[in-house]
């Protein structure tokens, strides 16, 4: 192709929605949305949790319909009738969660409604096609240390969600949504897709690119729209790209005070009231030492497999370590039961599977954790209690609903870990492990719970902050502990001069 | 143009939710309203064709109570995630060695504490050896379905005659009142509802059915619980078997046989999600007993043979478990 025909096919609008609409009962996710993605774009959607990124393209490629509205792809009417045919027709997602089925084989999962391809006689399926052609997909997107023939359970996160990638890619779509996905990625993950998201633009192809992270999509996209309360705010050029104006877009205000903790004094009680001794499990604890003191904010970082949310769970009971003990205050700790009653709280990575009854109202998820305060004579629980408990702690997480009654799967990803964070802080948790507690959460919140969590330090409780966001721990924690294979690399104390290269020597 | 369809896109917040949370209202209310519409047909259609209404309330009242007790019970177990397929064995066994105790003793009160206790007692069993074994409970009440049947058997052919066990007519007679009957659902009912709705355990067994390992990082102990959730149905099973033995003095194999299927319909027609979790409600049992009963006495003014009545029932659970099915799917996308 001439580079002046290049360039024409470059302009050329691939993706257009007018006046988009879409409820769920009484929340607005879309209200007259607008949107067009040229050619050779790389397109970003921000905004707070629940401004409607992940509706808009979800309902581009599939997923679900809207209420009202029209699409156009490459010129003509869009109406997809699910996200298998989006995907036949060219318009590829990797969605926000889990997207693949544990029990099957990854190369199953990749032609999971494409066995056709690889049918033997009208009852079989030739096996050995479909794990070749399925290795070659993960080969050719950088991804081949994974096995096609594993079953895709026994992946870790980072690897069944490129085996979605894979999946995807595959199909040689002409849009890929990446929809809030480098979250769960490390590095290698993150720099797979990155390669993706470039071939893609260099071959006059369209991505719309979701995250919270503002670093991440100033740098990797030309456009950058931002939403908020199911609404286009503004759509920046990449030369009007300013952070400072892009939060202030998408929150409605500018964004006041501290982002992490202003102070480099990372001083701390002389009170161990947590301890690991020699813990040892599998792969994932190799005899790991750890102390956490009081009125300090612990940081444990490391890539994903490393160990350090194994011994998150460790530390609240919930994981029973083969060989060592976890300590509370000097007595032996053995379930979650014993570590509620000494006060401990736990915030787990995985928010909708284990911090939270999501079927369940706000009321029910925060009320759980706080029966004992609220009970009148160890047993009786008054719905009036209730109510006022359940009233305080949510007005001070400023979780953002119409009825504390509303089932939780209603909130946005924010609000939902507002949610976790209340029915913890109502039942005056004085030691709190927080497994990566701002993963998938909007700029707004992150400072709420950063600013909370030093408060809590101030308190003189006790904070162990798990995660796999560097800048995050560098910035909160008094003391950074790196895991490696299960094995504790170095510790840094907190410090102003210290670097992400610093850190990552030791992690990877 | 362009203008207009701006117009319809924008939409008011505040009239959505006051909409979502009408339908909410009317949707939770369903159940008592099919149970009212059911009755109604009943008292219009049982006068029009000249039955004896007094009569047949009557008989629904009984059919109703015993149902009810057993599906009163089974919704704590529902509520906790876990599932009991052998609640009417456990029933017959306890009846029998209920009726036993009080032809030996002609002692009423006996006779009604060893049917709650045999009842409480397999019951119990069944968690038990469930946690032992480390099996889902369901697994394990499908083999004590089977255990507990022969148990009957054995009973019935060892100890009485022609394979029945009778209970003399006197002894039981003062008490086969339809008050009793009431009084006897009205107290279960009203002490399970405390224990729901008052005490820590029934929030606590709703959030274990609705995720058991949020449940366990929550501090919440899902064995023990699951255990108490079996012993409190064991007391309505128990109770269901004294009434079902002042009811029909002479048990057999047969008795009581239909109960476990009424009670799963019973609690479908009484809105209960058969999932169990947060949306459990423990008076669905008491209204979807009633609307059964008052479903069987319509059904039988126009036509005889249960095999019908079965036929039109079962084809009313599915109907009913589909429509639950649809209002629960996930409706909003996970952000």
């Amino acid at each position: 192709m001439d580079s002046g025909l290049q360039e024409r096919v470059r302009g050329e609008v691939i993706m257009q929605i007018n006046h988009m609409r879409k409820t769920f009962g009484p929340t607005i996710a879309l209200n007259d949305v607008d949107l067009t993605v040229k050619r050779g774009e790389i397109r970003g959607l921000i905004g707070e949790n629940g401004s409607g990124k992940s509706t808009i393209t979800s309902i581009f490629s599939g997923m679900q319909g809207c209420d009202y509205g029209e699409m156009f792809y490459k010129g003509e009417p869009w109406n997809p009738k699910s996200m298998k045919w989006a995907s036949d027709h060219g318009v590829g997602m990797i969605v926000q969660e889990s997207g693949t089925v544990p029990g099957i084989t990854v190369a199953e999962n990749m032609f999971l409604c494409d066995t056709d391809r690889f049918a033997k006689g009208k009852l079989f399926v030739n096996n050995a096609a479909l794990m070749k052609a399925a290795q070659a997909a993960l080969d050719d997107i950088g991804a081949g240390h994974i096995k096609a023939n594993r079953i895709t359970g026994t992946l870790d996160m980072m690897d069944r969600k490129l085996v979605e990638v894979a999946k995807v890619w595959m199909k040689n779509p002409e849009i890929i949504v990446v929809d809030e996905t480098t979250t769960s990625l490390s590095q290698i993950g993150r720099d797979i897709i990155y390669g993706l998201m470039t071939r893609m633009k260099e071959s006059n192809r369209s991505v719309v690119f979701i995250s919270h992270d503002l670093d991440e999509i100033m740098e990797k996209c030309d456009t950058l729209t931002v939403l908020r309360d199911g609404k286009i705010i503004r759509t920046f050029e990449k030369e009007e790209f300013d952070p400072d104006a892009i939060r202030t877009s998408m929150i409605g205000r500018e964004l006041q005070g501290d982002y992490y903790r202003s102070d480099w004094d990372g001083s701390y009680g002389e009170k161990v009231v947590l301890e690991l001794k020699d813990v040892s499990l599998r792969d994932q604890a190799r005899n790991v030492n750890i102390q956490a003191h009081e009125g300090e904010i612990l940081g444990i970082g490391g890539l994903s497999g490393c160990g350090m949310h194994t011994i998150g769970k460790i530390m609240y009971g919930a994981v029973k370590p083969e060989k060592g003990k976890v300590f509370v205050r000097g007595k032996e700790l053995k379930n979650p039961t014993q570590a509620m009653k000494n006060h401990i709280g736990y915030v787990a990575k995985d928010r909708d599977i284990e911090s939270l009854c999501t079927h369940a109202s706000i009321t029910d998820n925060i009320a759980i954790g706080g029966l004992d305060k609220i009970a009148v004579g160890r047993h009786f629980i008054l719905r009036k209690n209730e109510k006022k408990y359940v009233k305080k702690h949510s007005e001070f997480m400023k979780v953002k609903c119409f009825s504390t009654s509303q089932p939780v799967s209603e909130l946005s990803g924010g609000n939902k870990q507002k949610v976790v964070f209340a029915k913890w802080i109502g039942r005056d948790s004085e030691i709190l492990i927080l497994d990566c507690p701002t993963r998938g959460i909007d700029i707004g919140v992150k400072q709420t719970m950063y600013q909370l969590m030093y408060a809590m330090k101030r308190e003189g409780k006790t904070i162990i902050m798990i995660s796999e966001e560097m800048t995050e721990l560098m910035g909160m924690a008094d003391r950074l502990i790196i895991m490696k294979d299960g094995t504790v690399t170095k510790e840094f104390p907190r410090s102003q001069d210290l670097s992400d290269a610093e850190i990552i020597k030791y992690m990877v | 143009m362009a203008a207009q369809i701006k117009k319809e896109a924008v939409l008011d917040e505040t009239a959505l939710r006051k909409k979502a949370i009408i339908k909410q209202r009317i949707i939770s209310i369903i159940p008592l309203i099919a149970c009212l519409i059911l009755a109604a047909l009943y008292l219009i259609f049982a006068s029009i064709k000249g039955y004896s209404i007094s009569i047949g309330l009557q008989t629904i009242i009984s059919d109703a109570t015993l149902v009810a007790l057993v599906a009163t019970g089974a919704t704590f177990i529902f509520t906790s995630g876990s599932f009991d397929l052998s609640l009417g064995s456990n029933m017959l066994v306890s009846a029998l060695l209920g009726g036993l105790v009080g032809s030996a003793t002609n002692s009423l009160v006996l006779m009604l504490l060893t049917s709650i206790g045999v009842a409480v007692l397999l019951s119990v069993l069944n968690s038990t050896l469930a946690s032992v074994f480390n099996l889902p409970v369901f697994i394990m009440t499908i083999v004590m379905m089977s255990v507990y049947g022969a148990v009957a058997t054995l009973i019935l052919t060892t100890l009485g005659k022609n394979a029945q066990i009778s209970v003399p007519m006197a002894l039981v007679e003062p008490l086969n009142t339809t008050w009793f009957r009431v009084i006897l659902i009205v107290g279960y009912e009203l002490l399970c509802l405390f224990l729901f709705y008052i005490l820590k355990l029934g929030r606590q067994q709703k959030f274990l059915g609705g995720n058991p390992f949020c449940a366990y990082l929550s501090g919440i102990k899902s064995k023990r619980l699951t255990i108490i959730s079996f012993a409190l149905a064991g007391i309505g099973i128990g109770l269901a078997a004294f009434s079902m033995t002042v009811q029909t003095p002479t048990l057999s194999a047969s008795s009581g046989s239909s109960v476990g299927m009424n009670m799963l319909i019973a609690l479908v027609f009484g809105g209960m999600t058969m999932s169990g979790g947060p949306k459990s409600k423990m008076y669905a049992a008491l209204l979807g007993a009633f609307s059964m009963s008052f479903l069987d006495a319509f059904m039988n003014i126009f036509v005889s043979g249960s095999w019908y009545l079965q036929i039109v029932k079962g084809v009313l659970f599915i109907i009913v478990v589909f429509l639950i099915n649809m209002g629960n799917k996930v409706k909003l996308l996970e952000r």
